[in-house]
């Protein structure tokens, strides 16, 4: 019998068979702990600290960029595809379902979703060509209809991947890894919303880019800022940790409404074949059915629609209120 | 340093949750698996062992009434088994995660293994939003796995489904890395220590034993020092109480503070506390920069100052017993203890805070007043709140109303003297007879009924302060 569902086991404590490296580098951060003395250790371990969340970060916006793509590309396609072959529909009249009568899903959000569809494809076919650079971060960032609206005057991807560059956190996370000189725009100047400032992100490249000379007897030289730096680290660790768990929290989100609508989507597909394409000469059953669908799909696009980050890279409230209302 | 449970104690726990809902021999090939993973091949020698303790303990609910509390002191006692290092045993929030991965496991999330998972949170101090985070990515991987049955018994070809059945995999295993990292912030969070840690003292102590005595006991007076100063202030401020003298004497009333003044000072009060004066010295010698507020109602009057300490002056987050001990040293015939914790909020910041109990008239008790000393580390900033609750208005209600309700339970003991049997006690130590004593009526949970009641006004005070900071 296989351990149950999503169990982790102890493997992932000890980091033997190259599992779970999650908790084993998290172990390993807190041992660090044990032995820290002196400020200039201390500064190295918040910037190796910060340095392991950023990355974690960065994956976790990207896997959401991805998981959109995913959805758009098949679930929200497959429902709409059967959605737009319908005739007279009008939820008001399908009883049982009363907050459904105030359901309203006109045609502009119909318009929306094909073109997202279309927009995550070009999205889905850059990933595999490799050129998607941080689009897919930035696209799990962003609002899709965001992005659609920046893509009106470019392609997709490069669209996406400028804003990728353009904005410094996003650049913080998805402009590979800072020993090879991957700060993007963040070189110097502020990110996270302003939490880990020019100094502190200079010494976090310094330490964890390996880049030996001035710049590590720099970091090192001034004791008396070392708290200060410790504190700036921390404060960025902090806040990468909470983007991370959003871009998460928005990502099982998405997984489970898709997987609500899935099985709702072949319901439509036989409610079709079976009793055409006039909504208004369907059963009740089969009216709920496709109410259902309906609202699944109005609510993945709220949820697609939401942004993750504004424009100086600090979380929204909005994603926040979306996530609580929702759930 | 993080409890760490040993995998025994983590063992005996799932077993325990597999318990809660009824038989557990449906689920012991997931049990032995478990164990299998847990303890390797230790696993065959200590099984009958764990599973005979559990039986015994479970064994011992005379009705089945009482199964889900005899079950969870039997978690209390597993949670007791301890281990140091980390790679010995199972950290808090894993054994989280695991015991929602077994309740999922027969597709019924239930109450009781709700109200079990959310007892041991509690217990291992594992933040709300943190377990809310777990259930909600497991409530998912539920979710998916019922997608790739659909998926499985629908009569779509494979090469249709394929792409779905391939990134419900993905999804499995994002979700399983997302509760990894979730796991691993407990340590991550855990910031580097600028003191030398008394681990490391003992060493230095074996080479140089001098060394070990000259920096640890400034620490342990240190504590000793300032809670002494406290109480001696604590008792002025307590005779000196009068909102409305203080506001007279003063002159001038500043104008009231709405919702929080964490912009300006990165620290965030309730809004129904009034400012009262701020950065300025006051009588009893507080320090400049020393905020305060009051607020009055019907059975309470409060005065609250709050001001930014150094580490030195403030109280050791991380040795709570030290303070229990050190507040029983100091207790007189008219002071008693009621709580000592410490801890961290959910935004991670330390704290610690300690709350007694005076009789403001020792000659004739009429009404009692309650005093919170906390202190919280927000950022780089350690913030002493010292807040005064004097009971006004008709005194006495609280203890007249419970203990009236507990005389009217015939099942309660009485002592000889017809008084509730342990009414009044020493909430740490059953020994501990001096002072004071906290009584039955002003246990936390008695708080919503008397919400007016001084106790209960400083204890929500002191959780806004934690919940908000």
């Amino acid at each position: 019998m296989p351990l149950p569902l999503v169990f982790i086991g102890i493997a992932a404590v000890t980091g033997s068979a190259g599992l779970g490296l999650g908790v084993k580098a998290g172990v390993d951060q807190y041992n660090a702990n044990e032995i820290n003395e002196g400020a200039n250790s201390r500064i190295e371990e918040a910037a190796k600290r910060l340095e392991l969340m950023r990355e974690q970060c960065g994956s976790s916006l990207q896997n959401l960029g991805e998981e959109k793509v995913f959805v758009l590309n098949n679930t929200i396609k497959q429902f709409l595809d059967s959605f737009q072959k319908l005739k007279n529909v009008d939820f008001r009249e399908t009883e049982g379902l009363s907050e459904l009568k105030k359901l309203h899903i006109d045609q502009k959000d119909f318009e929306e979703l094909s073109a997202m569809t279309k927009f995550s494809l070009s999205l889905a076919q850059g990933g595999i060509s490799g050129i998607a650079g941080g689009a897919l971060t930035a696209f799990g960032a962003y609002s899709a209809a965001g992005a659609l609206a920046s893509a009106s005057t470019g392609t997709a991807i490069a669209t996406l991947s400028g804003a990728a560059a353009t904005n410094a956190t996003l650049a913080f996370f998805g402009g590979g890894s800072l020993a090879a000189g991957g700060l993007g725009m963040a070189g110097g100047t502020a990110v996270l919303g302003g939490l880990v400032a020019g100094p502190a992100l200079l010494v976090m490249g310094a330490i964890v880019g390996a880049k030996a000379g001035k710049n590590l007897e720099n970091a090192h030289a001034n004791a008396a800022k070392a708290e200060e730096i410790c504190e700036e680290l921390h404060a960025g660790i902090k806040q990468c940790i909470a983007i991370r768990r959003r871009s998460y929290m928005f990502y099982s989100l998405l997984a489970r409404l898709e997987s609500y609508l899935l099985p709702l989507n072949y319901r439509m597909e036989d409610i079709i074949e079976k009793e055409g394409v006039d909504y208004s000469l369907f059963s009740e059953d089969s009216k709920k059915a496709i109410a259902s669908a309906a609202s699944i799909a109005g609510t993945i696009k709220a949820v697609l629609d939401t942004p993750i980050l504004n424009e100086i890279g600090e979380l929204t409230d909005e994603s926040g209120t979306v996530l609580s209302e929702i759930k | 340093m993080k409890q760490v449970i040993s995998r025994n104690g983590a063992l005996k726990t799932f077993y325990y949750l597999m318990a809660i809902d009824g038989d557990v021999t449906a689920e012991i090939d997931k049990f032995n698996e478990i164990g299998r993973d847990f303890l390797k091949e230790e696993f065959d020698n200590n099984r009958q062992q764990i599973i005979d303790e559990c039986c015994a303990q479970i064994d011992s609910a005379v009705v089945d009434d009482e199964l889900y509390d005899v079950i969870q002191e039997g978690v209390d006692k597993a949670l007791g088994e301890t281990v140091n290092k980390v790679e010995d045993g199972v950290c808090p929030r894993l054994l989280i995660w695991d015991m929602l991965s077994i309740a999922y496991t027969d597709n019924e999330y239930s109450e009781p293994e709700k109200r079990m998972i959310a007892h041991v949170a509690r217990l291992l101090d594992v933040q709300k939003d943190v377990v809310m985070e777990m259930e909600h990515l497991m409530k998912t991987a539920d979710a998916v796995i019922k997608e790739l049955e659909t998926l499985n018994s629908s009569n779509k070809p494979y090469s249709e489904i394929r792409p779905t059945v391939d990134e419900i995999e993905k999804r499995k295993q994002t979700i399983t890395k997302a509760a990894e990292e979730l796991i691993a912030d407990d340590f991550v969070l855990e910031r580097p220590q600028k003191e030398h840690k008394v681990e490391e003292q003992s060493n230095v102590f074996s080479e140089a034993g001098k060394m070990i005595s000259d920096t640890l006991n400034p620490v342990v007076d240190q504590v000793g020092d300032f809670a002494k100063k406290t109480f001696s202030d604590a008792k002025d401020l307590v005779d000196k109480i009068d909102t409305k003298e203080i506001s007279e004497g003063a002159g001038k009333l500043f104008s009231k503070m709405k919702g929080m003044i964490g912009k300006n000072t990165g620290f965030h009060f309730p809004s129904d506390y009034s400012l009262v004066k701020k950065d300025e010295s006051l009588d009893v010698g507080a320090p400049k920069s020393t905020w305060v507020f009051n607020k009055t109602s019907v059975n309470t009057e409060a005065e609250v100052f709050s001001v930014k300490v150094s580490k030195r002056e403030a109280m050791d987050f991380d040795n709570p017993q030290a303070l229990i001990d050190d507040l029983h040293g100091q207790t007189d015939d008219f002071s008693g203890l009621i709580e000592v914790k410490a801890g961290r909020s959910k935004n991670s910041s330390k704290y610690i805070y300690f709350i007694k109990k005076f009789s403001t008239d020792p000659g004739q008790p009429h009404g009692n007043s309650y005093l919170l000393s906390l202190n919280i580390q927000v950022g780089a900033e350690i913030y002493f709140v010292l807040g005064c609750f004097k009971e006004i208005g008709i005194t006495g209600m609280r203890e007249s109303m419970v203990s009236a309700m507990m005389m009217s339970n015939e099942s309660v003991e009485r002592e000889s003297n017809g008084m509730i049997k342990g009414w009044s006690r020493d909430p740490y130590d059953e020994n501990f007879k001096t002072g004071f004593l906290m009584n039955l009526a002003e246990g936390e949970q008695f708080d919503p009924q008397f919400p007016e009641h001084p106790l209960s006004e400083l204890r929500s005070l002191k959780n806004y302060i934690i919940n908000n900071n």
